[in-house]
């Protein structure tokens, strides 16, 4: 049979040529992919790409109105601020070359630089600091972030946000087109950290106007004034910078790599096999699994991040109510095996509900150094107060322990179950798995027991953390309520304390102490970060509280 | 003929608002909302629900919705691309999934046939069994699968195809998923060849060709491979479906920037209006394909189209 051995071989052929023409069809698509890349100048310079993984696509270019890290840390690429962060995470020199700070810490004056330009040549000056400042907090933008501009204490800042006074009544101003003033309502001592956040970073009235609604949403849709300037934006693939020649720095910025690329990667075993194979990306964020699989790999690094995971009680829940219960809980869990055993990813045991590296205090110390450890792992201790605690409510208590859908929450969630079931004969703990979302939602509602939650710093200051636990604090629903908490909080804030740096620092330190005696949250563990990085390339600076910097990067040959 | 296809065309968009209208009151159910960031207090929260109109009543919401989608508004993105028309947003990641599902599938297709006429004509043999272990492989193994095995084998250890998609060399890039999506298509196909052609070669009138003499050639091509089309144009359906779900995952492998990536991480965030536009995408593509398919029917089968008109 003559055609049977003919489709035979027309079949092997078929699927040999199958494989090997597929690459035709597909050629007209190079012209018509997704957005346009407007220059890819590295590539003919033979200049020097760092391409750095990202898990989370980029949201938003529109600097005021962002809220996820991926933007804010390509924001800090192109845009520069008053300040920017140091490799030690201190605040230096940016746009502005100096300040001078006011006797009683309230008034800031910046002197921005000569000759500073956007990159289409209009001069930058201190009405583009006004302009952002006040469109941060325009009530008609909503934006996400306008509670930092508050949280500083520009003056005026909430009663702008809330549209009781006009934009011009906000506490900044253009005393010529070289000074910037900014007035407080009581001193801030992050807030030359915070200057370098992209929240606060300038805006050009005129350019603005002009954009309307399409202002950042492409990258002729921009100006920049940072290190490098967006050149290539394709939507869910690859964000480019290049250096930007009208950088006040420009001169002295030769070394660091000529193109930044940002490659979105979904997925994290093949950004990983990219790493390995001649570093087609230089920078890979592990997570789950991979943690321990690349722990062995060249450029393996851990790196700890702002991000403090607690448990969150409802004292709503009448077994949960009992002090005595909450301490036996909190006193059950062996948080450092959580760290280390569990997580594995550079995470560290909690010493409290502050974390670590990242807030600095008057004396230049760590806060975490000075306020010392504040939980323990005890079950001698735990099962003594477990055992009041039975008395007190007449019976073992059963508790639903709630935990978002993650990889890393699911173990941690698991093993906290197991160690207090172990720890606390006769207590029945129930886990409930829901998505971030939703857990966020129950925990609002306060329908929940207990839930495994997260914060990250959003400026370089325990406050971020301790107003969380505020009567007032807006909106964060709560069930914990102490006036003693709130009052020296007060006292440290904006009261009698505000101007004294050491004693504002012993403040929080006692407001820790009262929240944690209390067992309004059980501290757990402070997060770690797995990341692989090309040995050639250093500079890339990790910021606990701020934006990660990719400014300052060499790539060695 | 035109009436028939009148009648299936509305059909059609009738299916399509009742998706819209379900997909609208499943994400209203859904728990969370784009705005439930830790950082936004409950002011906030309110306001920006009232800036983006998500205060209103359902049934508002949802004929605004459509009122504004017959003029191609699909609202603005909440999250994803901040800001950003909806339809600006999904057509560069549609036409992408568009072309890697189409190469998929075309090639899966040809191969399908291949192998199935190659397992038909030489039922009972070492060829066959070689063909149906294929056709099971490619049946029962996921797409993503195939993907990862790709990104490993090809890309990784052979470094013949890019791991993670680059604008720089699409073409390239296109062929992991590619060859990914057309596994199963491929598999469903020679399955279906298989059985339909052996039929088909068994029946009496294939016996007459025989008869007449005509030539093994012509009597596979014109005679046994038309009436095997017909049954394998059905299936075409289904198998989209599952081309479609798996280019979700396949897409994420390789980091193609198609909808589905983009899909997942609108409904990762909450992002109603992407969500909504990326799912009503994929829900028209498949009618429309059936659509196609149902008037391809009566193309290469008169029977069928004569049927229907009476």
């Amino acid at each position: 049979m003559n055609f049977r051995k003919l489709t035979v071989a027309a079949l092997a052929l078929a699927m040999l040529a199958g494989c090997g023409s597929s690459s035709a069809p597909a050629a007209p698509a190079e012209s018509g992919g997704a957005d346009a890349t407007a220059d890819t100048s590295a590539e003919t310079t033979g200049g020097k790409t760092l391409t750095v993984a990202i898990t989370a696509d980029l949201n938003t270019m529109d600097y005021h109105v962002a809220t996820d890290g991926t933007s804010f840390i390509m924001h800090s690429m192109c845009i520069g601020g008053l300040t920017q962060l140091d490799e030690n995470a201190q605040p230096a020199p940016d746009l502005a070359e100096s300040w001078d700070v006011s006797e009683d810490g309230t008034v800031y004056t910046f002197h921005l630089r000569d000759g500073l330009t956007w990159s289409n040549g209009t001069p930058l000056t201190a009405n583009d600091f006004v302009y952002g400042w006040q469109r941060l907090v325009d009530p008609e933008l909503q934006s996400e972030y306008a509670f930092i501009e508050t949280a500083v204490g520009v003056h005026n800042a909430s009663a702008v946000f809330n549209g009781e006074l006009p934009a011009e009544e906000l506490g900044v101003k253009a005393l010529d087109d070289k000074t910037f003033e900014v007035t407080l309502d009581q001193p801030c001592g992050f807030m030359l950290g915070l200057t370098a956040f992209p929240s606060f970073f300038p805006l050009n009235k005129e350019f603005f106007e002009a954009e309307g609604d399409n202002f950042a949403l492409s990258i002729n849709d921009m100006i920049f004034c940072g290190p490098y300037v967006m050149s290539g934006w394709e939507a869910g693939t690859e964000y480019t910078f290049t250096k930007n020649p009208n950088y006040w720095n420009a001169a002295n910025c030769g070394d660091y790599a000529d193109e930044v690329v940002f490659r979105f990667a979904p997925d994290t075993q093949s950004a990983a096999l990219a790493y390995l194979q001649d570093h087609t990306l230089d920078v890979v964020t592990l997570s789950g699994e991979l943690v321990d699989q690349y722990a062995d790999t060249e450029g393996y690094t851990n790196r700890l991040t702002g991000y403090a995971w607690r448990l969150e009680i409802n004292l709503n829940n009448e077994a949960l109510a009992n002090k005595n219960l909450r301490k036996a809980l909190s006193l059950s869990i062996n948080r450092d095996s959580i760290a280390k055993d569990v997580l594995k990813d550079g995470s560290v045991a909690a010493e409290g509900f502050i974390p670590k590296d990242f807030a600095f205090g008057p004396d230049g110390k760590d806060y975490r150094e000075t306020a010392g450890n504040m939980v323990d792992f005890d079950v001698e201790a735990a099962q003594k107060f477990y055992a009041d605690a039975v008395a007190e409510l007449g019976g073992d208590p059963t508790i639903t322990l709630l935990f978002e859908d993650s990889e890393a929450s699911k173990a941690v969630a698991e093993n906290i179950q197991y160690m207090w079931q172990s720890n606390l004969p006769g207590i029945t703990i129930n886990l409930d798995s829901k998505t971030k979302k939703e857990r966020l939602n129950l925990m609002n509602e306060l329908n929940y027991d207990i839930g495994l939650t997260r914060w990250g710093p959003d400026y370089a200051d325990p406050q971020t953390y301790m107003d969380l636990y505020k009567s007032d604090t807006d909106g964060y629903n709560k069930s914990y309520f102490s006036a003693d908490y709130d009052a020296i909080l007060n006292k440290a804030e904006t009261g009698e304390d505000a101007a004294d740096a050491n004693a504002r620092w012993n403040d929080m330190i006692e407001a820790e102490k009262i929240v944690l005696e209390d067992v309004a949250l059980i501290p757990v563990y402070q997060n770690g970060g797995a990341i692989l990085i090309n040995p050639a390339v250093s500079g890339i600076q990790f910021h606990n509280a701020g934006v990660d910097s990719y400014r300052f990067v060499t790539i060695a040959d | 003929m035109a009436k028939y296809i009148t009648k299936r065309v509305l059909v059609s968009i009738l299916t399509l608002l009742a998706i819209l209208f379900v997909l609208f009151l499943m994400l209203s159910l859904m728990p969370g909302s784009p705005f439930n960031d830790e950082k936004l207090n409950a002011t906030q929260k309110a306001l920006l629900y009232a800036k983006y109109g998500l205060d209103q009543p359902f049934f508002i919401r949802f004929a605004k919705y459509v009122a504004a989608m017959v003029k191609g508004d699909l609202g603005f993105s909440y999250v994803i691309n901040k800001n950003k028309a909806v339809s600006e947003m999904v057509a560069g990641p549609l036409m992408v999934s568009i072309k890697v599902g189409a190469m998929g599938m075309a090639l899966g297709s040809v191969l399908g046939l291949l192998l199935g006429i190659a397992a038909a004509l030489n039922h009972n043999t070492w060829v066959d069994t070689l063909c149906s272990i294929v056709s099971i492989m490619g049946v029962s193994v996921p797409s993503y699968v195939f993907a990862l095995l790709l990104v490993y084998f090809v890309g990784f250890k052979m470094g013949l195809i890019p791991i993670l998609y680059t604008s720089k060399n699409v073409a390239a890039s296109y062929i992991g998923p590619m060859i990914a999506l057309a596994m199963s298509p491929m598999a469903n196909v020679s399955r279906f060849t298989r059985s339909e052609m052996i039929d088909v070669l068994g029946s009496d009138y294939i016996l007459l060709v025989e008869a007449k003499g005509v030539r093994q050639n012509n009597l596979i091509m014109k005679h046994a491979l038309r009436n095997t089309l017909i049954p394998i144009i059905t299936i075409m359906g289904p198998i989209l479906v599952n081309l479609l779900t798996g280019s979700m995952v396949v897409e994420k492998v390789f980091g193609v920037p198609g909808i589905g990536t983009l899909m997942v991480t609108a409904i990762q965030s909450n992002d109603y209006n992407v969500v909504i536009a990326c799912a009503f995408i994929y829900s028209a593509l498949y009618i429309v394909m059936m659509l196609f398919i149902d008037i391809a029917y009566g193309i290469i089968d008169p029977r069928i189209r004569v049927a229907k008109e009476k």
